[in-house]
Protein backbone atom coordinates (compact mmCIF):
# COMPACT_ATOMS: atom_id res chain seq x y z
CA UNK A 1 0.00 0.00 0.00
CA UNK A 2 3.12 1.83 0.17
CA UNK A 3 2.70 3.37 -3.23
CA UNK A 4 -0.43 4.33 -3.18
CA UNK A 5 0.14 6.64 0.26
CA UNK A 6 3.18 7.96 -1.78
CA UNK A 7 0.92 8.83 -4.92
CA UNK A 8 -1.73 10.39 -2.41
CA UNK A 9 0.78 12.20 -0.58
CA UNK A 10 2.19 13.68 -4.23
CA UNK A 11 -1.29 14.34 -5.48
CA UNK A 12 -1.96 16.40 -1.97
CA UNK A 13 1.07 18.02 -1.89
CA UNK A 14 0.00 19.33 -6.03
CA UNK A 15 -3.92 20.09 -4.54
CA UNK A 16 -4.46 23.37 -4.56
CA UNK A 17 -7.17 23.92 -2.08
CA UNK A 18 -4.81 21.99 0.23
CA UNK A 19 -2.71 25.01 -0.18
CA UNK A 20 -5.52 27.42 -0.37
CA UNK A 21 -7.18 26.28 2.61
CA UNK A 22 -3.99 26.52 4.90
CA UNK A 23 -2.55 29.91 3.46
CA UNK A 24 -6.37 31.33 3.94
CA UNK A 25 -6.65 29.97 7.82
CA UNK A 26 -2.78 31.16 8.67
CA UNK A 27 -3.42 34.71 6.85
CA UNK A 28 -7.21 35.11 8.85
CA UNK A 29 -4.71 33.99 11.97
CA UNK A 30 -2.31 35.82 11.71
CA UNK A 31 -3.96 39.20 10.98
CA UNK A 32 -6.47 38.60 14.20
CA UNK A 33 -3.35 38.12 16.38
CA UNK A 34 -1.56 41.28 15.02
CA UNK A 35 -4.74 43.75 15.09
CA UNK A 36 -5.15 42.06 18.52
CA UNK A 37 -1.85 43.01 19.71
CA UNK A 38 -1.65 46.73 18.05
CA UNK A 39 -5.79 47.11 19.91
CA UNK A 40 -4.55 46.02 23.03
CA UNK A 41 -1.05 47.97 22.96
CA UNK A 42 -3.33 51.31 21.94
CA UNK A 43 -5.48 50.88 24.74
CA UNK A 44 -3.11 50.11 27.32
CA UNK A 45 -4.77 46.67 28.15
CA UNK A 46 -2.66 43.86 29.26
CA UNK A 47 -1.33 41.47 26.40
CA UNK A 48 -3.05 38.23 25.32
CA UNK A 49 0.05 35.52 25.67
CA UNK A 50 0.41 32.86 23.17
CA UNK A 51 -0.90 29.70 25.04
CA UNK A 52 -4.41 31.80 25.25
CA UNK A 53 -5.07 32.43 22.34
CA UNK A 54 -4.36 28.72 22.12
CA UNK A 55 -6.76 27.39 24.46
CA UNK A 56 -9.32 29.89 23.43
CA UNK A 57 -9.47 28.97 19.85
CA UNK A 58 -9.94 25.09 19.88
CA UNK A 59 -13.46 24.84 20.09
CA UNK A 60 -13.28 27.39 17.05
CA UNK A 61 -11.15 25.20 15.42
CA UNK A 62 -13.08 22.51 15.61
CA UNK A 63 -15.74 24.75 13.20
CA UNK A 64 -12.93 25.13 10.82
CA UNK A 65 -11.93 21.52 10.24
CA UNK A 66 -15.43 20.49 10.00
CA UNK A 67 -15.68 23.50 7.47
CA UNK A 68 -12.46 23.00 5.43
CA UNK A 69 -12.70 18.98 5.25
CA UNK A 70 -15.81 19.06 3.31
CA UNK A 71 -13.62 21.37 0.56
CA UNK A 72 -10.54 18.71 0.54
CA UNK A 73 -12.25 16.01 0.33
CA UNK A 74 -14.53 17.57 -2.57
CA UNK A 75 -11.21 18.57 -4.10
CA UNK A 76 -8.90 15.82 -3.45
CA UNK A 77 -11.27 12.72 -3.55
CA UNK A 78 -14.49 13.19 -5.38
CA UNK A 79 -13.10 15.18 -8.20
CA UNK A 80 -11.36 12.63 -8.78
CA UNK A 81 -14.35 10.75 -10.29
CA UNK A 82 -15.74 13.52 -12.57
CA UNK A 83 -12.11 13.91 -14.03
CA UNK A 84 -12.11 10.22 -14.43
CA UNK A 85 -8.67 9.28 -13.19
CA UNK A 86 -10.75 7.64 -10.31
CA UNK A 87 -11.22 5.19 -13.56
CA UNK A 88 -7.32 5.07 -14.02
CA UNK A 89 -6.79 3.97 -9.76
CA UNK A 90 -9.66 1.73 -9.78
CA UNK A 91 -8.04 -0.49 -12.93
CA UNK A 92 -4.59 0.14 -11.58
CA UNK A 93 -4.42 -3.57 -10.28
CA UNK A 94 -4.88 -2.02 -6.46
CA UNK A 95 -7.63 -3.74 -4.70
CA UNK A 96 -10.42 -1.14 -3.77
CA UNK A 97 -10.00 -1.76 0.10
CA UNK A 98 -6.30 -0.77 -0.15
CA UNK A 99 -7.41 2.12 -2.73
CA UNK A 100 -10.04 3.60 -0.40
CA UNK A 101 -7.53 3.17 2.54
CA UNK A 102 -4.64 5.04 0.86
CA UNK A 103 -7.11 8.29 0.29
CA UNK A 104 -8.90 8.00 3.69
CA UNK A 105 -5.04 8.29 5.07
CA UNK A 106 -3.80 11.15 3.26
CA UNK A 107 -6.93 12.93 3.57
CA UNK A 108 -6.68 12.33 7.29
CA UNK A 109 -3.31 13.41 7.09
CA UNK A 110 -4.65 16.60 5.38
CA UNK A 111 -6.99 17.27 8.00
CA UNK A 112 -4.73 17.06 11.08
CA UNK A 113 -2.03 19.40 9.13
CA UNK A 114 -5.43 22.11 8.31
CA UNK A 115 -6.08 21.45 11.94
CA UNK A 116 -2.83 22.83 13.32
CA UNK A 117 -2.82 25.73 11.14
CA UNK A 118 -4.98 27.98 13.19
CA UNK A 119 -4.11 26.96 17.15
CA UNK A 120 -0.29 27.03 15.81
CA UNK A 121 -0.38 30.10 14.15
CA UNK A 122 -1.91 32.10 16.76
CA UNK A 123 0.20 30.21 19.59
CA UNK A 124 3.35 31.26 17.36
CA UNK A 125 2.48 34.64 16.48
CA UNK A 126 0.98 35.47 20.01
CA UNK A 127 4.06 33.98 21.37
CA UNK A 128 6.31 35.87 19.16
CA UNK A 129 4.60 39.36 20.24
CA UNK A 130 3.42 39.08 23.57
CA UNK A 131 4.91 35.87 25.15
CA UNK A 132 3.87 31.88 25.77
CA UNK A 133 2.44 32.93 28.98
CA UNK A 134 1.26 30.10 31.75
CA UNK A 135 -1.74 28.37 32.98
CA UNK A 136 -3.15 28.14 36.29
CA UNK A 137 -1.94 24.94 36.86
CA UNK A 138 1.13 25.17 35.34
CA UNK A 139 1.11 22.37 33.17
CA UNK A 140 1.26 24.40 29.88
CA UNK A 141 3.09 21.71 27.87
CA UNK A 142 0.97 18.97 28.96
CA UNK A 143 -2.06 20.99 27.96
CA UNK A 144 -1.17 21.60 24.95
CA UNK A 145 0.53 18.26 23.71
CA UNK A 146 -2.83 16.69 25.05
CA UNK A 147 -5.08 19.21 23.09
CA UNK A 148 -3.25 18.85 19.97
CA UNK A 149 -3.45 15.37 20.40
CA UNK A 150 -7.61 15.63 20.74
CA UNK A 151 -7.46 17.48 17.96
CA UNK A 152 -5.65 15.23 15.65
CA UNK A 153 -8.07 12.59 16.72
CA UNK A 154 -11.60 14.62 15.81
CA UNK A 155 -10.00 15.57 12.70
CA UNK A 156 -9.35 12.14 11.77
CA UNK A 157 -12.76 11.17 12.65
CA UNK A 158 -14.50 14.11 10.63
CA UNK A 159 -12.29 13.10 7.84
CA UNK A 160 -13.52 9.33 8.00
CA UNK A 161 -16.86 10.58 7.59
CA UNK A 162 -16.28 13.48 4.74
CA UNK A 163 -14.20 10.45 3.42
CA UNK A 164 -17.79 8.39 3.09
CA UNK A 165 -19.62 11.48 1.61
CA UNK A 166 -17.28 11.65 -1.65
CA UNK A 167 -17.69 8.23 -1.74
CA UNK A 168 -21.48 8.36 -2.37
CA UNK A 169 -21.89 11.65 -4.06
CA UNK A 170 -18.58 11.18 -6.55
CA UNK A 171 -18.87 14.94 -6.91
CA UNK A 172 -17.04 17.78 -5.56
CA UNK A 173 -19.82 20.13 -5.56
CA UNK A 174 -22.40 17.13 -3.92
CA UNK A 175 -19.52 16.24 -1.26
CA UNK A 176 -18.66 20.00 -0.39
CA UNK A 177 -22.41 20.99 -0.19
CA UNK A 178 -23.48 18.38 1.58
CA UNK A 179 -20.49 17.53 4.04
CA UNK A 180 -21.07 21.62 5.23
CA UNK A 181 -24.77 21.42 5.28
CA UNK A 182 -23.78 18.37 7.45
CA UNK A 183 -21.59 19.39 10.21
CA UNK A 184 -23.62 22.94 10.19
CA UNK A 185 -27.07 21.35 10.87
CA UNK A 186 -25.71 17.64 12.94
CA UNK A 187 -25.59 19.45 16.12
CA UNK A 188 -28.27 21.30 15.96
CA UNK A 189 -30.49 18.26 14.58
CA UNK A 190 -29.17 15.63 17.06
CA UNK A 191 -30.44 18.05 20.14
CA UNK A 192 -33.39 18.96 18.92
CA UNK A 193 -34.60 14.97 18.70
CA UNK A 194 -32.74 14.47 22.16
CA UNK A 195 -35.47 16.40 23.27
CA UNK A 196 -38.27 14.20 22.10
CA UNK A 197 -36.47 10.62 22.79
CA UNK A 198 -33.39 10.82 25.64
CA UNK A 199 -32.02 7.63 23.55
CA UNK A 200 -30.85 9.95 20.96
CA UNK A 201 -29.51 12.37 23.95
CA UNK A 202 -27.64 9.71 25.37
CA UNK A 203 -25.98 8.90 21.53
CA UNK A 204 -25.25 12.51 21.22
CA UNK A 205 -23.67 12.97 24.50
CA UNK A 206 -21.25 9.93 23.15
CA UNK A 207 -20.49 11.28 19.23
CA UNK A 208 -17.56 13.21 18.12
CA UNK A 209 -19.62 16.07 17.52
CA UNK A 210 -19.85 17.03 20.90
CA UNK A 211 -17.19 15.68 22.49
CA UNK A 212 -15.05 17.54 19.67
CA UNK A 213 -16.58 20.77 21.66
CA UNK A 214 -15.13 19.37 24.91
CA UNK A 215 -11.65 18.51 24.44
CA UNK A 216 -10.08 22.18 25.54
CA UNK A 217 -10.95 21.20 29.10
CA UNK A 218 -8.63 21.97 31.80
CA UNK A 219 -8.82 19.47 34.08
CA UNK A 220 -10.03 16.10 33.12
CA UNK A 221 -10.43 12.76 34.88
CA UNK A 222 -9.14 9.73 33.17
CA UNK A 223 -12.63 8.54 31.99
CA UNK A 224 -13.22 11.90 30.38
CA UNK A 225 -10.01 11.39 28.63
CA UNK A 226 -10.62 8.12 27.59
CA UNK A 227 -13.78 8.37 25.82
CA UNK A 228 -12.61 11.40 24.26
CA UNK A 229 -9.56 9.13 22.72
CA UNK A 230 -11.84 6.16 21.56
CA UNK A 231 -15.18 7.53 20.66
CA UNK A 232 -12.96 9.42 17.48
CA UNK A 233 -11.29 6.34 16.88
CA UNK A 234 -14.19 4.02 16.72
CA UNK A 235 -15.68 6.73 14.66
CA UNK A 236 -12.75 6.32 12.47
CA UNK A 237 -12.94 2.74 12.25
CA UNK A 238 -16.07 2.08 11.90
CA UNK A 239 -16.38 5.80 9.03
CA UNK A 240 -13.72 4.00 8.02
CA UNK A 241 -14.97 0.58 7.08
CA UNK A 242 -17.94 1.80 5.87
CA UNK A 243 -16.44 3.74 3.28
CA UNK A 244 -14.05 0.99 2.14
CA UNK A 245 -17.22 -1.50 1.82
CA UNK A 246 -19.16 1.38 -0.24
CA UNK A 247 -15.88 1.96 -2.29
CA UNK A 248 -15.61 -1.81 -2.74
CA UNK A 249 -19.31 -2.16 -3.85
CA UNK A 250 -19.28 0.88 -6.00
CA UNK A 251 -19.73 1.20 -9.57
CA UNK A 252 -17.26 3.55 -10.86
CA UNK A 253 -18.72 5.68 -14.06
CA UNK B 1 0.33 -21.31 -22.79
CA UNK B 2 -2.96 -19.66 -23.14
CA UNK B 3 -2.86 -17.64 -26.41
CA UNK B 4 -5.69 -15.60 -25.43
CA UNK B 5 -5.07 -12.01 -23.34
CA UNK B 6 -8.89 -11.55 -22.41
CA UNK B 7 -11.83 -14.25 -22.80
CA UNK B 8 -15.08 -13.83 -21.55
CA UNK B 9 -18.07 -16.16 -21.08
CA UNK B 10 -20.88 -15.77 -21.02
CA UNK B 11 -20.69 -12.28 -19.25
CA UNK B 12 -23.72 -10.53 -18.61
CA UNK B 13 -24.43 -7.18 -17.35
CA UNK B 14 -28.13 -6.89 -16.35
CA UNK B 15 -30.24 -3.66 -15.14
CA UNK B 16 -33.60 -3.44 -13.93
CA UNK B 17 -35.50 -4.27 -17.17
CA UNK B 18 -32.98 -4.76 -19.72
CA UNK B 19 -29.49 -6.38 -20.58
CA UNK B 20 -26.60 -4.09 -21.29
CA UNK B 21 -24.54 -7.49 -21.81
CA UNK B 22 -26.03 -10.52 -22.77
CA UNK B 23 -24.09 -13.84 -22.78
CA UNK B 24 -21.07 -12.31 -24.01
CA UNK B 25 -17.99 -14.61 -25.19
CA UNK B 26 -15.62 -12.65 -26.66
CA UNK B 27 -11.73 -13.62 -27.10
CA UNK B 28 -8.35 -11.62 -27.63
CA UNK B 29 -5.44 -13.12 -29.03
CA UNK B 30 -2.47 -12.49 -27.91
CA UNK B 31 -0.60 -9.76 -30.55
CA UNK B 32 -4.01 -8.97 -31.94
CA UNK B 33 -5.44 -5.23 -32.50
CA UNK B 34 -9.37 -5.63 -31.74
CA UNK B 35 -11.68 -3.85 -33.19
CA UNK B 36 -14.95 -3.27 -30.99
CA UNK B 37 -17.33 -2.13 -32.91
CA UNK B 38 -21.12 -0.91 -31.82
CA UNK B 39 -23.78 1.57 -31.66
CA UNK B 40 -23.93 4.24 -28.47
CA UNK B 41 -25.18 2.02 -25.95
CA UNK B 42 -24.62 -1.13 -27.67
CA UNK B 43 -22.59 -2.23 -24.65
CA UNK B 44 -18.90 -1.59 -25.79
CA UNK B 45 -18.18 0.39 -22.46
CA UNK B 46 -20.14 -1.53 -20.30
CA UNK B 47 -17.67 -4.74 -21.71
CA UNK B 48 -14.82 -2.38 -21.01
CA UNK B 49 -15.62 -1.44 -17.83
CA UNK B 50 -15.94 -5.14 -16.79
CA UNK B 51 -12.86 -5.90 -17.59
CA UNK B 52 -11.03 -3.26 -16.35
CA UNK B 53 -12.85 -3.51 -12.92
CA UNK B 54 -14.88 0.03 -12.64
CA UNK B 55 -18.29 -2.05 -12.99
CA UNK B 56 -19.22 -5.87 -12.08
CA UNK B 57 -20.87 -8.55 -13.71
CA UNK B 58 -24.53 -9.97 -13.48
CA UNK B 59 -23.36 -13.04 -14.42
CA UNK B 60 -20.65 -14.99 -16.41
CA UNK B 61 -16.85 -14.60 -16.33
CA UNK B 62 -13.93 -12.41 -17.45
CA UNK B 63 -10.40 -14.20 -17.95
CA UNK B 64 -7.75 -12.04 -18.24
CA UNK B 65 -4.29 -13.75 -19.19
CA UNK B 66 -5.52 -16.81 -18.17
CA UNK B 67 -6.37 -15.49 -14.86
CA UNK B 68 -10.46 -15.64 -13.49
CA UNK B 69 -10.53 -15.20 -9.97
CA UNK B 70 -11.01 -12.05 -8.14
CA UNK B 71 -8.10 -11.73 -6.49
CA UNK B 72 -5.96 -12.78 -9.45
CA UNK B 73 -7.83 -10.61 -11.91
CA UNK B 74 -7.18 -7.31 -9.53
CA UNK B 75 -3.63 -8.81 -9.30
CA UNK B 76 -3.53 -8.87 -13.29
CA UNK B 77 -5.09 -5.84 -14.21
CA UNK B 78 -1.47 -4.35 -13.38
CA UNK B 79 -0.70 -5.76 -16.79
CA UNK B 80 -3.00 -3.68 -18.40
CA UNK B 81 -3.22 0.33 -19.53
CA UNK B 82 -6.41 1.82 -20.07
CA UNK B 83 -8.30 5.35 -21.57
CA UNK B 84 -12.06 4.40 -20.93
CA UNK B 85 -14.28 7.26 -22.10
CA UNK B 86 -11.25 9.74 -22.42
CA UNK B 87 -8.12 10.64 -21.01
CA UNK B 88 -7.88 10.70 -17.09
CA UNK B 89 -6.00 13.59 -16.08
CA UNK B 90 -5.50 15.71 -13.54
CA UNK B 91 -6.10 18.93 -14.69
CA UNK B 92 -3.96 21.29 -12.83
CA UNK B 93 -0.80 19.61 -13.06
CA UNK B 94 1.85 19.15 -15.57
CA UNK B 95 2.75 16.27 -17.74
CA UNK B 96 5.34 15.45 -15.63
CA UNK B 97 3.49 15.26 -12.56
CA UNK B 98 0.51 13.54 -14.01
CA UNK B 99 2.85 10.71 -15.10
CA UNK B 100 4.67 11.31 -11.49
CA UNK B 101 1.39 10.51 -9.78
CA UNK B 102 0.52 7.33 -11.66
CA UNK B 103 3.90 5.96 -11.67
CA UNK B 104 3.29 6.50 -8.09
CA UNK B 105 0.13 4.62 -8.01
CA UNK B 106 0.97 1.78 -9.75
CA UNK B 107 4.48 1.31 -7.91
CA UNK B 108 6.61 1.43 -10.73
CA UNK B 109 9.90 1.88 -9.77
CA UNK B 110 12.82 4.84 -11.37
CA UNK B 111 11.93 8.04 -12.54
CA UNK B 112 13.42 7.66 -16.23
CA UNK B 113 9.88 5.80 -17.04
CA UNK B 114 8.17 9.18 -17.01
CA UNK B 115 10.67 11.07 -19.63
CA UNK B 116 10.81 8.21 -21.37
CA UNK B 117 6.85 7.45 -22.09
CA UNK B 118 6.34 11.33 -22.72
CA UNK B 119 9.10 10.95 -25.24
CA UNK B 120 7.68 8.07 -26.57
CA UNK B 121 4.06 10.67 -27.40
CA UNK B 122 5.43 13.38 -27.96
CA UNK B 123 4.67 15.25 -25.33
CA UNK B 124 8.66 15.91 -23.83
CA UNK B 125 8.71 19.67 -24.45
CA UNK B 126 5.46 20.84 -22.27
CA UNK B 127 7.36 22.44 -19.59
CA UNK B 128 5.19 24.01 -16.58
CA UNK B 129 2.33 23.37 -19.04
CA UNK B 130 -0.63 22.22 -16.93
CA UNK B 131 -2.98 19.42 -18.47
CA UNK B 132 -6.26 21.46 -18.58
CA UNK B 133 -4.61 24.15 -21.28
CA UNK B 134 -3.55 20.86 -23.31
CA UNK B 135 -5.08 20.90 -26.81
CA UNK B 136 -7.49 17.53 -27.11
CA UNK B 137 -4.93 16.04 -29.14
CA UNK B 138 -2.51 16.66 -26.52
CA UNK B 139 -4.54 15.42 -23.59
CA UNK B 140 -5.38 11.86 -26.21
CA UNK B 141 -1.13 11.32 -25.88
CA UNK B 142 -0.57 12.21 -22.31
CA UNK B 143 -3.87 9.63 -21.59
CA UNK B 144 -1.82 7.33 -23.75
CA UNK B 145 1.27 7.47 -22.16
CA UNK B 146 -0.03 6.85 -18.46
CA UNK B 147 -1.53 3.87 -19.92
CA UNK B 148 1.87 2.65 -21.31
CA UNK B 149 3.46 3.73 -18.07
CA UNK B 150 4.72 0.21 -16.48
CA UNK B 151 4.97 -1.62 -20.45
CA UNK B 152 1.38 -2.56 -20.37
CA UNK B 153 0.70 -6.09 -22.31
CA UNK B 154 -2.35 -5.28 -23.00
CA UNK B 155 -3.81 -1.71 -23.39
CA UNK B 156 -7.62 -0.70 -23.69
CA UNK B 157 -8.55 2.32 -25.42
CA UNK B 158 -12.41 2.98 -25.50
CA UNK B 159 -12.82 5.61 -28.18
CA UNK B 160 -9.19 6.60 -28.16
CA UNK B 161 -9.60 9.45 -31.40
CA UNK B 162 -12.90 11.33 -30.18
CA UNK B 163 -12.67 14.92 -30.92
CA UNK B 164 -9.08 14.91 -32.98
CA UNK B 165 -8.50 16.34 -35.76
CA UNK B 166 -7.65 14.19 -39.00
CA UNK B 167 -4.01 14.80 -37.92
CA UNK B 168 -4.21 13.82 -34.76
CA UNK B 169 -6.42 11.03 -35.63
CA UNK B 170 -3.82 9.32 -38.03
CA UNK B 171 -1.40 10.07 -35.52
CA UNK B 172 -3.13 8.25 -33.09
CA UNK B 173 -3.06 4.98 -36.00
CA UNK B 174 0.56 5.16 -36.44
CA UNK B 175 1.64 5.21 -32.62
CA UNK B 176 -0.81 2.15 -31.78
CA UNK B 177 0.31 0.99 -34.86
CA UNK B 178 3.73 1.08 -33.64
CA UNK B 179 3.22 -0.03 -30.05
CA UNK B 180 1.86 -3.22 -31.81
CA UNK B 181 4.43 -4.18 -33.82
CA UNK B 182 7.54 -3.06 -31.68
CA UNK B 183 6.34 -4.07 -28.41
CA UNK B 184 4.10 -6.44 -29.12
CA UNK B 185 1.04 -5.06 -27.17
CA UNK B 186 -1.70 -6.73 -27.71
CA UNK B 187 -4.83 -3.51 -28.04
CA UNK B 188 -8.43 -3.75 -27.75
CA UNK B 189 -10.27 -0.41 -29.01
CA UNK B 190 -13.54 0.93 -29.51
CA UNK B 191 -14.17 3.20 -32.58
CA UNK B 192 -17.39 4.81 -34.09
CA UNK B 193 -14.88 6.17 -36.83
CA UNK B 194 -14.91 2.55 -38.59
CA UNK B 195 -13.02 3.42 -41.71
CA UNK B 196 -9.93 4.52 -39.13
CA UNK B 197 -10.49 1.12 -37.75
CA UNK B 198 -10.43 -0.81 -40.53
CA UNK B 199 -6.67 1.02 -41.15
CA UNK B 200 -5.76 -0.70 -37.72
CA UNK B 201 -7.20 -3.32 -36.18
CA UNK B 202 -6.80 -7.20 -37.38
CA UNK B 203 -9.53 -8.53 -35.27
CA UNK B 204 -13.33 -7.68 -35.15
CA UNK B 205 -16.10 -7.75 -32.74
CA UNK B 206 -19.31 -6.51 -33.36
CA UNK B 207 -21.89 -5.94 -30.61
CA UNK B 208 -25.17 -4.75 -30.95
CA UNK B 209 -28.04 -5.07 -28.27
CA UNK B 210 -25.57 -6.28 -25.32
CA UNK B 211 -24.90 -9.30 -27.73
CA UNK B 212 -21.53 -9.79 -29.45
CA UNK B 213 -23.10 -10.88 -33.40
CA UNK B 214 -20.02 -11.86 -34.97
CA UNK B 215 -16.05 -12.28 -34.32
CA UNK B 216 -13.71 -12.35 -37.43
CA UNK B 217 -10.20 -11.57 -38.25
CA UNK B 218 -9.48 -8.62 -41.05
CA UNK B 219 -9.18 -11.48 -44.07
CA UNK B 220 -12.22 -12.68 -42.88
CA UNK B 221 -14.17 -9.46 -43.15
CA UNK B 222 -12.27 -9.14 -46.62
CA UNK B 223 -14.23 -12.43 -47.75
CA UNK B 224 -17.15 -11.58 -46.30
CA UNK B 225 -17.66 -8.09 -47.35
CA UNK B 226 -20.28 -8.40 -49.92
CA UNK B 227 -19.05 -6.98 -53.63
CA UNK B 228 -21.75 -5.20 -55.56
CA UNK B 229 -22.54 -3.11 -59.10
CA UNK B 230 -22.64 0.58 -57.94
CA UNK B 231 -25.19 1.74 -60.40
CA UNK B 232 -26.21 6.08 -60.79
CA UNK B 233 -29.06 6.36 -62.77
CA UNK B 234 -31.61 9.02 -63.25
CA UNK B 235 -34.61 7.01 -61.99
CA UNK B 236 -33.66 4.31 -59.13
CA UNK B 237 -37.41 3.80 -58.90
CA UNK B 238 -37.95 2.28 -63.19
CA UNK B 239 -34.14 1.01 -62.45
CA UNK B 240 -35.11 -1.18 -59.23
CA UNK B 241 -38.49 -2.13 -61.28
CA UNK B 242 -36.11 -3.12 -64.62
CA UNK B 243 -33.85 -5.05 -61.95
CA UNK B 244 -36.55 -7.34 -60.57
CA UNK B 245 -38.41 -7.92 -63.55
CA UNK B 246 -36.02 -8.50 -66.28
CA UNK B 247 -33.35 -9.69 -64.31
CA UNK B 248 -35.45 -11.74 -61.73
CA UNK B 249 -33.81 -10.76 -58.44
CA UNK B 250 -34.48 -8.72 -55.15
CA UNK B 251 -30.67 -8.84 -54.26
CA UNK B 252 -30.40 -4.85 -54.41
CA UNK B 253 -30.72 -1.37 -52.27
CA UNK B 254 -31.31 2.19 -53.29
CA UNK B 255 -28.46 4.14 -51.16
CA UNK B 256 -29.22 7.79 -51.47
CA UNK B 257 -29.74 10.36 -54.19
CA UNK B 258 -30.22 7.46 -57.46
CA UNK B 259 -27.70 5.11 -56.58
CA UNK B 260 -27.85 1.70 -55.93
CA UNK B 261 -26.41 -1.34 -54.77
CA UNK B 262 -26.94 -4.84 -56.92
CA UNK B 263 -25.24 -7.94 -55.41
CA UNK B 264 -26.41 -10.09 -57.97
CA UNK B 265 -25.00 -10.62 -62.11
CA UNK B 266 -21.61 -9.21 -60.91
CA UNK B 267 -19.97 -11.02 -63.39
CA UNK B 268 -22.41 -9.22 -65.91
CA UNK B 269 -21.93 -6.13 -66.26
CA UNK B 270 -22.28 -5.73 -69.32
CA UNK B 271 -25.60 -7.16 -69.31
CA UNK B 272 -27.18 -5.11 -66.62
CA UNK B 273 -25.93 -1.67 -68.34
CA UNK B 274 -27.35 -2.61 -71.76
CA UNK B 275 -30.21 -3.45 -70.29
CA UNK B 276 -31.06 0.10 -68.27
CA UNK B 277 -30.05 1.59 -71.41
CA UNK B 278 -32.29 -0.19 -73.46
CA UNK B 279 -35.06 1.19 -70.76
CA UNK B 280 -34.32 4.47 -71.56
CA UNK B 281 -32.21 4.83 -68.50
CA UNK B 282 -29.59 7.73 -68.11
CA UNK B 283 -26.51 5.54 -66.26
CA UNK B 284 -24.28 8.18 -64.78
CA UNK B 285 -22.20 5.92 -62.53
CA UNK B 286 -21.56 2.25 -63.33
CA UNK B 287 -18.73 0.58 -61.77
CA UNK B 288 -18.19 -2.79 -59.57
CA UNK B 289 -17.05 -2.21 -55.89
CA UNK B 290 -17.07 -3.61 -52.39
CA UNK B 291 -18.45 -2.78 -49.16
CA UNK B 292 -16.38 -1.21 -46.55
CA UNK B 293 -16.35 -2.12 -42.69
CA UNK B 294 -19.28 0.64 -42.21
CA UNK B 295 -21.84 -1.37 -44.49
CA UNK B 296 -20.66 -4.96 -43.69
CA UNK B 297 -21.43 -3.35 -39.66
CA UNK B 298 -24.78 -1.80 -41.00
CA UNK B 299 -26.01 -4.83 -42.72
CA UNK B 300 -24.92 -7.12 -39.55
CA UNK B 301 -27.08 -5.26 -37.27
CA UNK B 302 -29.68 -5.45 -39.12
CA UNK B 303 -29.73 -2.33 -41.47
CA UNK B 304 -32.21 -2.61 -44.50
CA UNK B 305 -31.34 -3.96 -47.29
CA UNK B 306 -34.29 -2.76 -50.01
CA UNK B 307 -34.46 0.70 -51.01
Amino acid sequence: MDNLIQSELFKLRKNRSFWTLIFIIMGLAAAFVVLSYIDSRMDQEAEVKGIDYFMNTIIGNNYMIKFSLPILAGFFIASEYSTGVMKTIASSGNSRLRIYMAKLFVLSFGGIVISLVLPFTLLTIGTLLSGFGELPDGSSLAYVLRVTGLTFLYAIAFASIVAVFSTIFAESGKTIGMGLVFFMFIDTILFLLGNFAPFVRTIDDNMVFKLSQEIDALNMDNGMLFKLIAVPVITYIVLGSLGAWIYTKKEIK
Amino acid sequence: MNEHVLQTNGLTKKFKHSFALDKVDMSIRKGSIYGFIGQNGAGKSTLIRIVTGLAFPSGGTVELFGQSSQRELVATRKRIGSIIEGPALFPNMTAVDNLEAHRLMRGIPGKDCVARTLRFVGLQDTGKKTAKNFSLGMKQRLGLAIALLGDPEFLILDEPTNGLDPMGVVEMRELLKKLNRERGITILISSHILSELHLLATHYGIIHHGQLLEQLTTKELNDKCQQYLHIKVNDPGRAATVIENKLGTTEYEVVSSGIMKLYKHLDQPGKVSTLLASEGLVIEEFMPMGEDLESFFTKRIGGVRHG
